[in-house]
């Protein structure tokens, strides 16, 4: 029991470690002062006002948010399918596959950033928001693809084959069956691909331009150079918005899973 | 009338064979059984029927039709799954109404006809639950009402009962049997189960290794089993290795000696002048109690009890025979008085030369 | 025609099409490129030369960025394997209804903006961040450390960025290993620690490995951390490849210091697999 308690004790200050530079973003974002200085001077909401009202998040956030909801329109669909394909028809090279369609994950984003980069400045593409969203479904398919993997797995397969007995046909099977009951990975899927690509730095520092920012892009260089309460302030709205997102997904996973 | 044919199923899953060069044809209206132990390919020939796999060679045939060229949704077949495989997601009545709305039955018959078809299974108020909220049995029955709503001509049944408890299998089974009646479909029965198949089946066919071995009425596959297999599988034996064989003590009769040297009468068989195996049931063996010895009636063993099981209905004895390994088994039904024997008290049976079967 | 493809290529294609596209053919274009020249002007020209590769190999300065990365990389995955099995094996052995919470608590800051964590640190470790302000309060220092624009600063706020990924990894194991053993090896008479040592370490061994694996393989090429806490201080490979992409146009030395970059993941990553597996092996005669 001791020795419990002495791991315990650990954990706690690892948490804090854990937490921290969340905890420190939130409660700097009410400090009164314009620039980020410790310890606060005092309490206010402007900072989340004009954050909201007006101003130099507005644009790039909804961006990236156009961003990742049209990355996630493609990579969820194009994912499911790869995913359907390789676990419920045997083919000899279904791990090849597997591996192809994960190794995104494996290989760095920077190098991708690069590789694209030259190729599309090869190919003459100046539209930013078309290089960005091919990028950024790329980058989210290997999170779809194992997602979806791991929950066509867990489906008891027969329930779909009634339902061709019953004289679905296969597409109308995988509409009407299959697709209700990955509904818990499906959602876990959409969650993970809205955030990634949200989130997504690197691909935009190098394929975008002047006139398409995202917000990291936007928070990254007022990290460097403009540490403002403001920019506390819309972390902190980030913070929220992922912990809420992330909370509903799990909400509506269970909702599914009693009835 | 020949309803189901298949010829010369051949199916791998690799270099497996899994079903080997199977025929079997199901008559019109009837049950056919298919019993087997575990891993002897019934799951796999029900599955080529319904499509859900593609024999490697052979032909499979409804009616006239050749099925192995139609695509699983549009084979006129129902499949009953032994997990009973209801979609999660929807009512008892969207369940019932699912392979209706795909064959485009006009919404106004829809209900009616889910309607009668859950009344038929006992299920008419449980239209509005959902899978889960009902029994293993309330869910299997969901599955049948699904199924025989479509009216197929052919109905698969995988293990359907195995998932239940003892008393609702029974129950279950012979509600089976009377939807046969009123749907009037022609089924293929899987079962591991031989009770079941006694119950369920019109007739019997036994599989192992991928394979038929026996085809016929529950009857004839109890009484006459082919081989040692098919009697052990179907029902209790004891199988008695024979030692040497005596020919010609008489005309209609031989005598064996199985090991131990106990000596043996059975019925002479052309088909088979070199047995190796003797085969008694042993429900048709009785305890032998007065002194009246009739050995050309008779056959007769002594030995010592090695146990008495009381069942309920019936005893079973084990008897330990010298020169042999297994308890020699009897079962004694419907006795009127108690038995009385001690461990180890010497006993003699008998049972009639005609219930010997060699193999 | 359509028919005779059979269904699940065509289930495929759509995203073979689509990494084929935007994922292999352009790491193609950059490989090629690592062998273009640079002209003395700055300009591209397509050749096959190893030009840029020399210029990694002899320059005293790209090969201390590539050492500093690699060790960044190694001193990074082995504190998060310490703190990270500290809290797996907390978390396996603490009640079931409190594991789920804890690992999405330990695997929030994994969905939160990687941009945003590192502004967190940076509140945190400036000169006159809270660690400082609150360190000189009790006394515990006299002067602010210099933490920023560190490799200290890096490896702390990069240890934070990685050490979910090696909790989740190393919570697989741990959590699927059976208590009975330790157990039954307490009841034998070993100590708490022995019994750690001897059991539930060798036991989780798959855990480790894939954990410091995962890890160092991230923290190599990771780019948001060296860049907002290192700055152009600590010059790790990923900056400077960001730079001479971005800045300095030279895509041609970009590519041939990624190509070295994924090359040296792929060594150390082997080297440190068969290491391990002759160990075991010995351990094992
Ligand atoms: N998709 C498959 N791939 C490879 N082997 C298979 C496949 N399906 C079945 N088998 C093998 O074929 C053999 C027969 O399987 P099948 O499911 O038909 O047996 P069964 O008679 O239904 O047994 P049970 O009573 O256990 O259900 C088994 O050995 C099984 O392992
Ligand atoms: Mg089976």
């Amino acid at each position: 029991m001791k020795n419990f308690k002495i791991v315990n004790f650990v954990n706690v200050f690892i948490y804090i470690f854990i937490l921290a530079p969340l905890l420190v973003v939130i409660i700097s974002s009410f400090n009164t002062a314009e620039y980020l200085v410790f310890p606060p001077q005092g309490f206010t909401f402007d900072w989340y006002h004009e954050v909201i009202s007006k101003g130099r998040y507005t644009q790039p956030f909804w961006n990236s948010i156009k961003l990742a909801v049209v990355t996630t329109m493609i990579a969820l669909p194009v994912g499911t399918m790869i995913a359907y394909a390789i676990s419920r028809y045997k083919s000899r090279f279904n791990d090849v596959l597997q591996s192809f369609f994960l190794s995104p994950l494996v290989i760095p984003t920077l190098l991708l950033g690069i590789g694209l980069l030259i190729l599309v400045s090869n190919l003459g593409v100046q539209m930013y928001f078309p290089r960005l969203l091919l990028a950024h479904v790329v980058i989210v398919i290997p999170y779809v693809v194992r997602t979806m993997i791991a929950g066509f797995a867990g489906m008891d397969k027969s329930i779909e084959q009634a339902s061709i007995i019953l004289g679905a046909s296969p597409i109308k099977t995988f509409f009407l069956v299959t697709v209700p009951l990955a509904r818990p990975a499906l959602l876990a899927s959409g969650f993970l691909s809205l955030v990634v690509s949200f989130d997504e730095l690197i691909i935009a520092l190098f394929l975008t331009g002047p006139g398409f920012n995202t917000l990291p892009m936007t928070i990254y260089s007022d990290v460097q150079f403009n540490l403002s309460t403001s920019l506390a302030a819309i972390s902190s709205l980030i913070i929220f918005g992922t912990v809420l997102l992330g909370l509903l997904a799990v909400l509506l996973m269970g909702v599914n899973k009693k009835s | 009338m020949t309803e189901l044919q298949l010829k010369d199923i051949y199916k791998k899953f690799g270099s497996k064979v899994v079903v080997n060069k199977l025929n079997l044809t199901v008559e019109s209206g009837e049950m056919l059984c298919l019993l087997g132990p575990s891993g002897c390919g019934k799951s796999t020939t029900l599955s080529m029927i319904a499509g859900m796999q593609t024999p490697t060679s052979g032909s499979i045939m409804l009616e006239d039709k050749e099925l192995t060229k139609v695509a699983p949704h549009k084979r006129d077949v129902g499949l009953v799954f032994q997990n009973y495989a209801l979609f999660p997601h929807l009512s008892v009545f969207d369940n019932v109404a699912f392979g209706l709305r795909r064959h485009g039955v006009p919404k106004s018959e829809i209900g009616d006809r889910v309607r009668a078809s859950l009344a038929s299974v006992q299920l008419a108020e449980f239209e509005d639950r959902f899978p889960a909220q009902l029994s293993g049995g309330q869910q299997q029955r969901v599955a049948l009402a699904r199924t025989l709503v479509l009216k197929p001509k052919l109905v698969l049944f995988d293990e359907p009962l195995s998932n239940l408890d003892a008393k609702l299998r029974q129950a279950l089974g012979i509600e089976i049997r009377l939807l046969q009646k009123e749907y009037k479909f022609t089924g293929v029965f899987v079962t591991h189960d031989q009770e079941e198949a006694m119950l369920l089946g019109d007739r019997i066919a036994v599989m192992n290794g991928g394979n038929i071995v026996q085809l016929g009425t529950p009857k004839e596959v109890y009484k006459k089993p082919v081989d040692p297999f098919v009697a052990n599988f179907i029902g209790e034996s004891n199988l008695l290795p024979i030692a040497n064989t005596d020919l010609g003590t008489s005309s209609e009769t031989m005598e064996i000696t199985i090991l131990g040297g106990h000596k043996i009468k059975v019925i002479a068989n052309d088909n088979n002048s070199n047995p190796s195996k003797v085969m008694i049931r042993p429900e048709s063996i009785e305890v032998l109690v007065d002194k009246d010895i009739d050995s050309e009636k008779y056959n007769y063993l002594t030995g010592n009890v090695a146990y008495i099981n009381y069942t309920g209905t019936s005893y079973l004895i084990g008897i330990k025979v010298e020169g042999i390994e297994k308890e020699f088994l009897v079962r004694i039904q419907n006795m009127t008085e108690d038995l009385h024997f001690s461990d180890e008290e010497a006993i003699t049976v008998k049972w009639k030369i005609k219930d010997t079967l060699i193999y | 025609m359509l028919k005779r493809i059979p269904a699940n290529w065509i289930l495929l294609a759509p995203g073979i099409v689509i990494l084929l596209l935007a994922f292999v053919f352009p790491l193609g274009r950059l490989f090629i490129y690592s062998f273009y020249k640079t002209t003395s002007s700055g300009a591209i020209e397509p050749a096959f030369v190893l030009d840029q590769y020399i210029k990694f190999f002899t320059d005293t300065y790209y090969l201390e960025m590539l050492w500093r990365s690699v060790y960044v990389g190694v001193i990074v995955s082995a504190i998060c394997l310490v703190l990270g099995y500290f809290l797996a094996y907390g978390i396996a052995r603490t009640k079931p209804k409190y594991r789920i919470p804890l690992l999405m608590l330990i695997a929030l800051p994994l969905l939160t903006s990687a941009v945003i964590r590192n502004f967190g640190w940076i509140i945190i470790l400036s000169k006159k961040g809270i660690l400082n302000e609150i360190l000189i309060k009790l006394n515990i220092i006299h002067q602010p450390m210099e933490l920023m624009y560190t490799v200290s600063g890096v490896i702390i706020a990069l240890v934070h960025v990685m050490l979910p990924y090696m909790v989740l990894v190393l919570y697989a194991v741990i959590d699927g290993m059976d208590l009975n053993l330790e157990k039954a090896a307490s009841n034998l008479g070993a100590n708490k620690f022995k019994v750690w040592w001897y059991v539930t370490l060798p036991i989780s061994k798959p855990g480790i490995v894939a954990g410091t694996l995962l890890v160092f393989s991230i923290t190599l090429s990771y780019f948001i951390t060296p860049s907002l806490v290192g700055g152009s201080q600590v010059k790790l490979m990923a900056t400077e490849i960001e730079d001479q992409t971005i800045q300095l146009l030279n895509w041609p030395f970009a590519s041939a210091m990624g190509v070295i970059l994924l090359i040296t993941m792929l060594i150390v990553t082997s080297l440190y697999k068969k290491a391990l597996q002759s160990k075991y092996e010995g351990a094992n005669t």
